[in-house]
């Protein structure tokens, strides 16, 4: 009982940055999701027809950035940049390196998607008179879109948690937060318990909407 | 001038030559079937007659157009650009084993959308032509429902009224039947046998040789990348001449008989 009055005082109390910390958190992915899906868009013609150099040239960068860490790509980007001459704010460091990061995980969805509907729907489209182009637009996008709303669902979810990366480079998000108030307060684990609830909250309302729009799509078809 | 022309016509898999100089026409309005065991080459011809294969030799006329390649007057072989081949492939239709519906659109939506899509015709008039040939295959009240919902006799109607609609000049069924269960064969070639009767030019690739014999105006019957044997049916049928004929027509005996 002692434990809840306290845990609810030290909510109380943290109220105001826990709200600020979940806004920067969400206008991080907010941001992040639209770059992460239009990359990915731009992404997978390249990889899929884009020629030998731009397949390979693609292909590199997909593994490269499925396979090392966001955390060391925020740092790269972060620490990179200025290298160049760009001083880009820490907000805007973590929503192109998760960006990037998502952008290739979601081209491999993309293709996956669009390779796993059957030669005989080519054919089929192409035995009507369909170019290329017509068939790919009107037979074979519309049903890998279907395919992959699960799949991109999933993704996008874990690019809401990793957003929580962009604190490290000292961008004040709701696991910035957290990681303040312990050192203010001086307890850890109703710090962290709040702020995992708060993701959960969100990845869940995430899920949730992701749900039902697959659910309406899906229903048509039967 | 036939409505398909086809002469020596050669493909190869790497080594493995499938077709080996393939020659015959077929006039307009004339149903040829094409008969032949796994393996004979007849599927593979058949889709070279659309250029859904590649073939390395030989060439392939529809009403006079060449298919997929020219010839230079230099002898040199060229591919076709692709839009014109796509645009040749708009007068041939085809009907596939497995349907190959589109199953994200529903039964009109699928007989609609070439006419829509290839040839850009308007929607209201698309629509009225999509649901005279439903109405032709017997399936107008199953306009609105999905592909899934059908049975395969009857998806594979709505597999043909779909080709109908582009207004082909010549129809190619590949073994539109083998996937059926057998109650169901029925239907879909009662719909083969009245375009038959309405003069479409057709080629039927099948091993429904009862069907063969009724329709057929002549059988093909193909081995090994090469044709065997071909004729009018009631004679081919009665009078094979080779081994590997009357060992086909033996083991499909059974069906020949029964039906």
């Amino acid at each position: 009982m002692d434990f809840l009055v306290n845990l609810l005082a030290i909510w109380a109390r943290l109220y105001p940055s826990l709200v600020s910390g979940f806004a920067v958190t969400i206008s991080v992915a907010l941001a992040a999701i639209p770059l992460a899906l239009l990359g990915a868009l731009l992404l997978t013609p390249l990889r899929m027809w884009g020629g030998s150099i731009i397949h390979a040239v693609t292909g590199a960068y997909i593994e490269f950035m499925r396979n090392t860490p966001l955390l060391l790509q925020i740092y790269l980007i972060y620490f990179g940049l200025p290298l160049l001459g760009l001083y880009p704010s820490e907000f805007m460091c973590g929503v192109i390196g998760i960006a990037m990061q998502h952008a290739a995980f979601l081209a491999e969805i993309y293709r996956g998607g669009i390779e796993s509907i059957s030669q005989r729907q080519w054919d089929a489209a192409r035995a009507m008179g369909m170019t290329w182009a017509t068939a790919l637009r009107n037979v074979i996008l519309p049903q890998a879109g279907l395919r992959i709303l699960g799949p991109i669902g999933n993704q996008l979810i874990i690019l809401v948690k990793d957003t929580s990366l962009v604190s490290a480079i000292g961008v004040v998000d709701l696991t910035m937060v957290g990681k303040v108030s312990i050192e203010r307060l001086a307890v850890t684990l109703e710090i962290f318990l709040a702020i995992a609830l708060i993701y959960l909250a969100l990845t869940g309302a995430l899920g949730a909407v992701l749900r039902i729009i697959e659910r309406r799509v899906l229903e048509r078809i039967g | 001038m036939p409505m398909i022309e086809i002469r020596d016509l050669r493909k190869s898999y790497a080594e493995l030559e499938v077709l080996k100089g393939i020659s015959f026409d077929v006039e307009k309005g004339e149903v040829v079937v094409v008969l032949g065991p796994s393996g004979s080459g007849k599927s593979t011809m058949l889709r070279c007659i659309n250029l859904l294969e590649e073939f390395q030799g030989g060439g392939i006329r529809i009403d006079g157009e060449a298919i997929g390649y020219t010839t230079t007057e230099g002898g040199k072989r060229r591919r076709r650009k692709e839009a014109e081949n796509a645009k040749l492939r708009e007068q041939v239709g085809m009907v596939f084993q497995s349907f190959n519906l589109f199953p994200h659109r529903t039964v009109l939506q699928n007989v609609m959308m070439g006419p829509l899509k290839v040839k850009g015709i308007a929607r209201r008039e698309a629509e009225a032509l999509a649901r005279d040939l439903l109405k032709k295959v017997g399936l107008l009240d199953k306009a609105d429902q999905y592909p899934a919902r059908l049975s395969g006799g009857q998806q594979q109607r709505v597999g043909i009224a779909r080709a109908l609609a582009m207004q082909p000049k010549v129809m190619l069924f590949d073994e539109v039947t083998s996937a059926l269960d057998p109650e169901l064969v029925g239907e879909v070639l009662r719909v083969m046998r009245q375009l038959a009767q309405e003069g479409m030019t057709m080629i039927i690739v099948t091993h429904e040789i009862h069907f063969a014999r009724d329709v057929g105006d002549r059988i093909i019957f193909m081995d090994h990348g090469a044709i065997v044997e071909e004729g009018p049916p009631a004679n081919i049928l009665a009078n094979p001449k080779s081994d590997r004929f009357k060992q086909f027509l033996r083991r499909y005996q059974g069906d020949y008989l029964d039906t």
